[in-house]
């Protein structure tokens, strides 16, 4: 920039900055506030200084925005409603496929006693169908979060305190999902899905057309992370949760049991979990220890949803 | 230095399936990758001396690293981001692809 610049437009160049700066720096402070209370809270749950309260089954309310430039990227209400369906027996334990988890890990099982269906009250008390639409001309999205604002070719998000925001759109770089752990904006909160992964029929394409990246997605906007702890291929990482065996890096395709990793013999790796990498048929379990987290999350970050819930 | 053309200014996606003994190659976003639960590491170099290296994050999105870089010698860019610094030889780029000697 030169004299002539700074003279001409000085206040308004150095005061965006500064803004985007302070914004940013805010948001991350803000950030790693909110990450360690709801780690703390996470502990006491995990070592049984807290108990989960919660009785009942809770029902999400969901809305899911479908960001599309061809038609074939505008999925259809019922592949959406595939998808609301697998959730629903994932996070249930009512999956078919549970059978096939080892029967050294079948008391591990959790039933997440979560459900899912597609709002039915918008923002302003209006009824909707749940499901937003909206042509855009970017061919494919990155995992920066455009796909969320309305003003970057996206879909503005509705209130993260009330729906669990889902984006289904053209994921560019071969990415299957992506989703945001709790505690962070809610502008760019919930999970994006790209539309080949995406329910069972229609666009989904094998071997991810089980419904299985929404599962592992809405996992982390849980607050759950990787199995394999996020450290690559070492053995030091960690999930927090105590009831999944320790292992290397993720795992991919469809592994057979055991696959022995970080002395983990005689089991091996939990590569049937949901938060494993597999396949989506390859992919069939949550355990206590992740519920116990689930139920943190649902007592500190998202108790609005739990209490109050969009479209009731 | 290397030749910098416009079209070197994207984010690339490595696309180790296609590397060879001495060279990585990398792609734009709308290369037909297969589809992977597991980000895929890539760089970014930006007009006027940007450089961001993405690698894998725990939330399946990429944890992003901003840098610099600058043409050294040759087909040398030097670049810089997170811990350290480290020099890139350019073999070719187009739209299509980049590929970076091993």
């Amino acid at each position: 920039m030169d004299n002539a610049d700074i003279v001409e437009n000085p206040a308004r160049r150095r005061c965006g900055a500064e803004d985007v700066h302070r914004r940013l720096l805010n948001e991350s402070l803000n950030y790693r506030l909110n990450r360690a209370a709801i780690e703390n809270l996470a502990f006491a749950y995990a070592t049984g200084e807290e108990q989960p309260g919660r009785t009942g089954v809770v029902t999400i309310p969901v809305v899911v925005h479908v960001v599309h430039s061809t038609d074939e990227q505008n999925v259809s209400d019922e592949q959406i409603d595939t998808q609301i369906a697998v959730l629903n027996e994932d996070f249930r334990a009512a999956n078919a496929d549970l059978k096939g988890v080892p029967p050294v890990w079948q008391g591990l099982v959790a039933d997440a006693r979560l459900e899912f269906r597609r709002a039915d009250t918008d923002p302003d008390g209006n009824p909707t169908t749940g499901v937003t639409r909206r042509r855009t001309d970017r061919r494919s999205f990155s995992d920066d979060d455009a796909v969320k604002f309305t003003a970057r070719g996206g879909a503005d998000a509705w209130p993260a305190d009330r729906y669990l925001n889902l984006w289904v759109c053209q994921l560019g770089g071969g990415l299957l999902g992506y989703a945001q752990f709790p505690g962070g904006p809610p502008a760019t909160d919930g999970v994006v899905i790209t539309y080949t992964g995406f329910g069972t029929t229609g666009t989904a394409a094998a071997p991810f057309n089980l419904g299985r990246t929404t599962t592992h997605e809405i996992g982390h906007w849980l607050n759950l992370f990787h199995i394999g702890g996020d450290d690559g291929t070492g053995c030091s990482g960690t999930d927090f949760v105590a009831d999944t065996p320790n292992q290397a890096g993720q795992n991919f395709g469809t592994p057979t049991y055991p696959s022995i990793t970080c002395n983990n013999a005689p089991d091996g790796d939990m590569f049937m979990n949901y938060m494993d990498y597999t396949d989506d048929v390859a992919m069939f379990m949550f355990t206590n220890g992740q519920i116990l987290r689930v139920e943190a999350c649902l007592a500190g970050p998202r108790q609005s949803l739990v209490t109050q819930g969009g479209g009731h | 230095m290397p030749e910098i053309w416009p079209d070197l200014y994207r984010r690339w996606y490595r696309s180790f399936e296609e590397d060879t003994d001495d060279q990585a190659v990398y792609r734009p976003a709308d290369f037909p990758f297969p589809p992977s639960r597991a980000p895929r590491p890539g760089l970014e170099f930006r007009p006027g001396g940007g450089f961001v290296e993405y690698a894998a994050g725990p939330a399946d999105r990429a944890a992003a690293s901003s840098g610099s870089w600058e043409p050294g010698e040759g087909d040398a860019v030097r670049v810089r981001a997170g811990a350290g610094t480290r020099v890139l030889h350019i073999v070719a780029h187009d739209e299509q692809v980049l590929r970076i000697r091993r």
